[in-house]
């Protein structure tokens, strides 16, 4: 009994220390960061807020559900036994990369998960495979309010936010009008971008586009091109333009992963206020939970040596 | 007798601890003040860059506003003169002038359909509206860093060592309202 209080107390004082820590670090990059508006904002660690929104046009789907959404991550887990108690254990995960988007009342800004970390909190959906066996869903759906801390840039680029008709996505001509070049051109556009070419096309996954994935782009560009071509009208003016512009919104700022020091990118679906009052909470929880066992170690440790 | 010891050494790291966070916080805050005061500082430039292009295509159309034009020549002047001494106050109130100055400068174009239609002062007004936005926002971004400074620098326990350390209280960028002289 005396040994178990004692792990009791060893798990209380580090695990409320971690606690304490952690929520004293969030506490202070929420509550010391104010949030910025993402077209007039520097390049920086900043905070921001907004709506979700897609970044492809094709739209992701959960394994479990089949239900559409941004982000989701899926975790199975199994009961077991431990005697007389009953646990549930994780034995698979997965977690979506496809980018998606924030945007405010200036601009959009895209977000990759890979390297983020997404607050999970309640799940969205629990399946019961049967009574031993469990599915929790979280996902991020288009129109969530999210909020979002990170290393924010200007894109290089802009990319176009995909409309309800894929075709009208992006236009790049250039002053020549030659089909092969206008497609080398939305190949180029496309390049200046790796997270949205690895998006459309790594097939296998692998982080990288090799050649028959890279031969694929070149199809997707010509293909792209020729509908833009056969939707012009023989007396419709050349553009000249050979940037990329959209029928709807532009994307013009990533949120990346922070290098160095203990910032992080850091997404959830709650609201700044009710984060800072989490971390506030977690601080002071983590506090008393390090000081209770803490204080049991010492009084344990001290009354032994005492005697 | 080691009991209290254990406490007495309990006590001293929350403290210690307690302490270290106050002043990380306090470093923070000075930092992110400076940082955003940097980012107007660039928008602030950039607008004021703008406005000799501003005043030499207006003074080709616009014969009879030299004066006008020469305020705000001297209005960009004392801005740049008060940013030199990066003193928010100053700025503000020099700042106040510049943005008056401009937009009689941009009220009176209108009156001129030559000027309006001119594409240099077009794509000019259009950079000096969007820099205007930039520079509403980032000073909005910069009096909340400052809100968060003063609050850490006078709440307890930071202020029992704020002043110690070199922390202190710092002063919003306001721009106050300024009515043009008549020329």
């Amino acid at each position: 009994m005396e040994a178990k209080l004692f792990f009791i107390a060893c798990a209380l004082a580090i695990g409320g220390f971690v606690a304490w820590r952690r929520g004293m670090k969030m506490h202070r990059l929420m509550h010391g960061t104010p949030t910025s508006k993402i077209a007039t904002a520097a390049k920086g660690f900043v905070e921001i807020t907004g709506r979700a929104r897609p970044f492809l046009p094709t739209p992701l789907r959960d394994p479990i559900t089949d239900e559409e959404c941004l982000w989701f991550y899926v975790c199975t887990e199994q009961r077991k036994r431990w005697g007389k108690r009953k646990t549930w254990e994780k034995i698979k995960e997965a977690q979506s990369s496809r980018a998606f988007v924030l945007e405010d009342d200036t601009a959009r800004c895209m977000i990759e998960p890979k390297g983020a970390e997404i607050e999970k909190k309640r799940p969205d959906t629990v399946i019961y495979e049967h009574s031993d066996l469990r599915h929790l869903v979280w996902r991020i759906r288009v129109g969530n309010a999210l909020y979002a801390l990170g290393h924010l840039e200007r894109l290089s680029t802009s990319i176009a936010l995909p409309s309800s008709r894929p075709a009208e996505t992006v236009l790049v001509t250039t002053t020549n009008g030659d089909p092969e070049q206008q497609a080398l051109s939305l190949l180029r556009s496309w390049k200046q971008n790796q997270a949205v070419l690895i998006e459309r096309f790594d097939a296998d996954g692998d982080g990288r586009i090799d050649p028959e994935e890279w031969e694929s782009a070149r199809q997707a560009a010509r293909a792209q091109v020729r509908g833009k071509a056969t939707a012009a009208t023989p007396s419709a003016p050349r553009e000249t333009t050979s940037s990329a512009t959209a029928v709807n919104a532009q994307i013009t700022h990533a949120l990346k992963v922070p290098q160095g020091g203990d910032r992080r990118l850091f997404v959830s679906l709650q609201s700044a206020a009710t984060l800072e009052s989490g971390a506030l909470w977690q601080k002071r929880l983590g506090l008393i939970a390090f000081v209770l066992g803490a204080l049991y170690l010492i009084v344990t440790i001290g009354m032994k040596i005492d005697r | 007798m080691v009991v209290f010891g254990g406490i007495g050494v309990l006590l001293l790291f929350i403290v210690g601890v307690q302490i270290v966070h106050a002043y990380n916080k306090l470093v923070m805050a000075k930092h992110n003040v400076q940082a955003a005061w940097s980012n107007i500082d660039v928008v602030l430039k950039q607008r004021n860059d703008e406005l000799p292009k501003l005043v030499q295509v207006v003074k080709e159309y616009v014969e009879y506003e030299r004066d006008l034009l020469q305020q705000l020549v001297r209005a960009r002047d004392t801005a740049a003169r008060a940013r030199e001494r990066q003193d928010p106050g100053s700025i503000g109130f020099a700042e106040s002038s510049v943005r008056a100055y401009t937009q009689r400068v941009l009220a009176v174009a209108e009156a001129y359909p030559a000027l309006k239609s001119d594409h240099v002062f077009i794509a000019l007004t259009k950079r000096i509206s969007e820099l205007e936005a930039a520079i509403a926002d980032r000073r909005t971004f910069y009096n909340d860093t400052v809100r968060i400074n003063n609050e850490a620098v006078e709440q307890f326990p930071e202020n029992l060592f704020a002043g110690r350390f070199g922390f202190e209280r710092v002063s919003p960028f306001r721009f106050d309202s300024v009515v043009p002289r008549r020329a």
